[in-house]
């Protein structure tokens, strides 16, 4: 089978040199989201609580097993459904036959990336079910037909006046109309919505085990009305999303609401434990299901294990000075930035993601960031020493590295090397790789130049 | 072969002068190829700290281009070869972070737990932060007087040297005003092989830091890597800014005393 | 689970370094909780009020009850803490009036019982919150572990009104959940 690499780097000129205006607007996004973590880490002991929450991912993962069947157990308990599902495909066919034993016909959903990783939309949509994204951002790029260009943010990217044109054809709110304004109009509408859903689908931050509690986090109140309204609630969750004990929820959630929009908490947490039972409002049915599609075989994979420690707080794309320039887009799949090039080899195989492992300068800012220390950077090199082992490797790269060590290996005529190359470069380098694509927007210094 | 002689006058009255302590000045390849001005410069400002400063001829690459790029075979292999050659060195000083790093923090992982170059390793000092942390070095009082000056670290000196503040401490000794920069602590988009593999991107990374800049007299670094990207994005932009090697405005400033004598 | 994603996930996780459970995070300690409280609500964007005694609630609720036209109550608020207002159904009542069972001083968070009804707690563009100053806990593992015993079918955590940054980066409130939500402190009630 032919596997073609993600091409970031075309996509990512391209929307450099067409939209200026995204470059703008994620950037802005991101620095802001940046200094706003900073302040969350600022006000606690943030060394200690990422060395904590580091540990206790670390914990589930090692025993993962354990902490599933628990959980999956305690959920049962709870009068939840659990199943249990392999890949994307097996997934989307465990939701579709839930609707269509049960008569769905209109699907509200919150926020979730496992939801675009295994690309649930379309396959809801090809069934004949009318399918509602109600987080606002998630929203805005459904009406647009677009992917979110952030795991938190899906629509960081849209500057203002794309969603007012956005709003008044699809919603008829008037031209260059105020965000309160639209925000107004989607309320009204998405309302109507929420009030006619027979199924409301969400993702998790994480699960209890010992409780078999759902915890998920957001800022509008959509999940909470969601998974009030609707007589089915469905949470398709990463098999890795545990945590041994409700109380860790206590630190992990005020962690992920700091590093994410550095908010001491979520505006809104709801922690489903069941199905409304006798209680006067809520769902008549919850399910969660257990999505695998490529975890158990990274699991599997210890030097990379420690990427399933995510907690998919998107901080290491604000942090990420390449993913300020582009936004998510150009990553193209669910996940972007650090997290999604270490993501992408992992899941989507070496031949399809080895290229996002490039789209990195290994500054460290990622790792700076990440509320659960995965070593970001350091797996960046991991799939780039992979990839070379397997032949994939930048046009050029493999033989230039050999040369160049060759050379570095005489130092006489190394030294000589780099005076001569020095002294010409500015004059042959249009003409020879890589000194021609240095050449593209830069100019190489003059070594006579004295300073 | 470059011996980097500097011909200075004899400052080491200045200092208390320690021919035992033999410094060992490695310049890496970027410094090496575009840059040699700074390492003149660097071993100005080092013989003004009363050392005996050599650099051996066997020193080339300190590996790291092969490392990051998935090739730590050969990054191992050329950063033992660099250890061995400046072991003679009581410090291993570099005018460059980013090699400086990988010398003495990414290189000992790549190493036998009892290697006797783990300790060679330990000797690896950034020029800089060595000037200023190590043997106290201070430019002449005044010596930048009025000079405003903006600073970047790079990544790798940033976070894995932990750097911040010693460049900026001694411009701030010889006088100069440090300015604040908005995005100071954001990669400038060089990266190595990213620089020529992701052209477009690392060129929007470089003009985000330049549109951000003060208004200033000089931008310093202590990474040739960085300089080399900026300093080239700003000349193609045709900015009008001047952007150095923080040894070479150093010295500048190290000539004043010079000049007095 | 299936035998074999089982077996697939034990033999990867065996070979992973385990370091144990954690011990609990340091936390910052809070010595006036209550003050705390409103502080941190009040950052959220919520309102917060502290009135002297069960009376002065009383008069603050009617005069605040004055602007609305219709709520929806939850079955455990007291009749003393409802004012006279008309009910409405949630989808329609202009206010929603609920008891929260305990509220988190560190984040300012409210958080509430499914078991009271959901859609007042929701739906209504404004919400009134009373808690009483003996459910004011510290930090949010405290609170966890009192709830932990008598978990209902949904806790919902409120931290303030509804917000969403999601239009060109500027803060709307009241996106889908309430844009204002006013908690007041009282003392403690007579069990129902
Ligand atoms: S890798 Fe770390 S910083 Fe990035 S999304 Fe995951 S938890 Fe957050």
């Amino acid at each position: 089978m032919n596997i073609e690499p993600i091409d970031y780097r075309t996509a990512a000129a391209r929307l450099l040199a067409e939209r200026p205006d995204i470059r703008e607007a994620i950037t802005r996004a991101t620095l802001a989201k940046e200094d706003r973590r900073r302040e969350g880490y600022a006000d606690i002991d943030s060394e200690a609580w990422r060395d904590w929450a580091s540990r206790l991912r670390r914990h589930v993962l090692a025993n993962l097993d354990y902490y599933l069947e628990q959980a999956g157990r305690a959920l049962e308990a709870n009068g939840i459904r659990v199943h249990w599902a392999e890949d994307a495909q097996a997934t989307c066919a465990t939701v579709l036959s839930l609707c269509h034993e049960r008569g769905v016909r209109r699907v509200v959903k919150g926020k979730s990336m496992l939801s675009e990783e295994i690309e649930l939309n379309p396959a809801l949509e090809a069934a004949g079910i009318e399918v509602t994204e109600t987080d606002l951002g998630e929203y805005l790029i459904q009406l647009a037909g677009e992917r979110p260009s952030h795991i938190i943010g899906p629509a960081y990217h849209k500057p203002l006046s794309e969603s007012q044109a956005l709003f008044a054809e699809r919603l008829g709110t008037p031209a260059g109309a105020e965000p309160s304004a639209l925000a107004a109009a989607a309320r009204k509408h998405l309302r109507q919505r929420f009030l006619a859903a027979d199924m409301m689908i969400t993702g998790a931050n994480a699960i209890a085990a010992d409780t078999g509690t759902i915890a998920l986090v957001e800022n509008e109140g959509n999940i909470r009305i969601g998974t009030t309204t609707a007589r089915i609630h469905v949470a398709c969750v990463g098999i890795e999303k545990l945590v041994p004990r409700l109380t860790d929820l206590g630190t992990l959630l005020p962690l992920l609401s700091r590093a994410a929009t550095g908010q001491r908490l979520g505006n809104y947490v709801s922690l489903i434990s069941g199905p409304r039972g006798a209680e006067p409002e809520g769902p008549d049915e919850v399910h969660v299901i257990f999505v695998d599609n490529g975890r158990s075989r990274l699991l599997a994979d210890p030097p990379a294990a420690s990427t399933l420690a995510c907690i998919r707080c998107g901080a290491c794309l604000n942090a990420c000075p390449v993913f300020r320039q582009t936004g998510g887009h150009p990553y193209q799949w669910a996940y972007s930035g650090p997290i999604g090039a270490v993501l992408a080899p992992g899941l989507l195989g070496l031949e399809r993601g080895w290229t996002l492992a490039q789209a990195s300068t290994l500054c460290g800012a990622c790792d700076a960031a990440c509320p659960v220390r995965i070593p970001l950077s350091g797996l960046l090199r991991l799939w780039r020493e992979r990839a070379a082992q397997a032949g994939l490797e930048a046009p050029g790269e493999a033989p230039a590295i050999r040369a160049y060590a060759r050379l570095a290996r005489r130092p006489h005529r190394f030294h000589m090397a780099t005076r001569l190359l020095g002294r010409f470069a500015p004059w042959f380098g249009p003409l020879v790789p890589p000194l021609s694509r240095w050449l593209r927007g830069r100019t190489l210094p003059l070594r006579n130049r004295n300073r | 072969m470059h011996s980097y002689s500097t011909r200075a006058p004899d400052i080491r009255h200045r200092y208390a002068y320690n021919p035992s302590m033999r410094i060992c000045l490695v310049p890496g390849c970027l410094a090496e190829t575009f840059y040699p001005q700074a390492i003149r410069d660097s071993r100005i400002l080092l013989e003004a700290s009363g050392a005996e400063v050599f650099v051996p001829p066997q020193v080339t690459c300190c590996g790291q281009p092969a490392w990051s790029n998935g090739h730590p075979a050969v990054g191992r292999e050329l950063a033992t070869a660099l250890l061995d050659a400046s072991a003679a060195g009581d410090y291993i000083v570099l005018p460059s972070g980013s090699c400086a790093a990988m010398l003495r923090v990414f290189t000992p992982p790549l190493l036998e737990t009892d290697s006797p170059r783990r300790q060679i390793s330990a000797k690896v000092h950034e020029l800089i932060e060595f000037l200023d942390t190590i043997v106290h070095y201070r430019p002449p009082t005044n010596s930048l007087a009025g000079r405003r000056i903006v600073v970047h670290h790079g990544c790798h000196a940033r976070r894995e040297l932990a750097a911040v503040g010693t460049v900026e401490h001694l411009l701030e000794a010889a006088g100069a005003t440090v300015l604040d920069w908005k995005l100071a602590a954001e990669c400038c988009g060089f990266g190595g092989s990213f620089a020529v593999n992701l052209p477009e991107v690392s060129v929007a990374m470089a003009d985000r830091k330049l549109d951000a800049l003060p208004q200033c007299d000089c931008v310093v670094t202590p990474d040739p890597g960085c300089l080399m990207q900026l300093a080239g994005r700003a000349e193609r932009r045709g900015l009008g800014l001047t952007i150095r090697h923080a040894a070479s405005l150093l010295r500048e400033a190290e000539q004043m005393r010079q000049n007095e004598h | 689970m299936t035998g074999d994603l089982r077996e697939r996930i034990r033999r990867a996780a065996v070979e992973l370094e385990d370091p144990g459970l954690p011990p609990p995070a340091p936390r910052p300690v809070y010595t006036d909780p209550l003050t705390r409280l409103g502080e941190r609500l009040v950052t959220n964007g919520g309102e917060w009020h502290r009135p002297p005694d069960q009376a002065a609630a009383r008069a603050w609720l009617d005069e605040f009850a004055a602007g609305f036209a219709s709520m929806t109550v939850s079955k455990n608020v007291p009749a003393s803490l409802r004012p006279a207002l008309a009910t409405a159904p949630p989808e329609q009542a202009e206010l929603g009036i609920g008891l929260a069972r305990l509220a988190v001083a560190e984040s300012g968070t409210l958080i509430l019982d499914s078991r009271e009804g959901r859609k007042s707690q929701l739906l209504p563009p404004t919400h009134l919150i009373w808690i009483e100053a003996a459910n004011i806990v510290a930090d949010l593992p405290a609170a966890l572990e009192r709830l932990a015993p008598d978990l209902p079918a949904a806790l919902g955590f409120h931290s303030g009104p509804s917000r969403s940054a999601d239009l060109g980066g500027i803060t709307v409130l009241g996106v889908h959940g309430p844009g204002r939500v006013i908690v007041v402190l009282i003392a403690p009630l007579e069990p129902l």
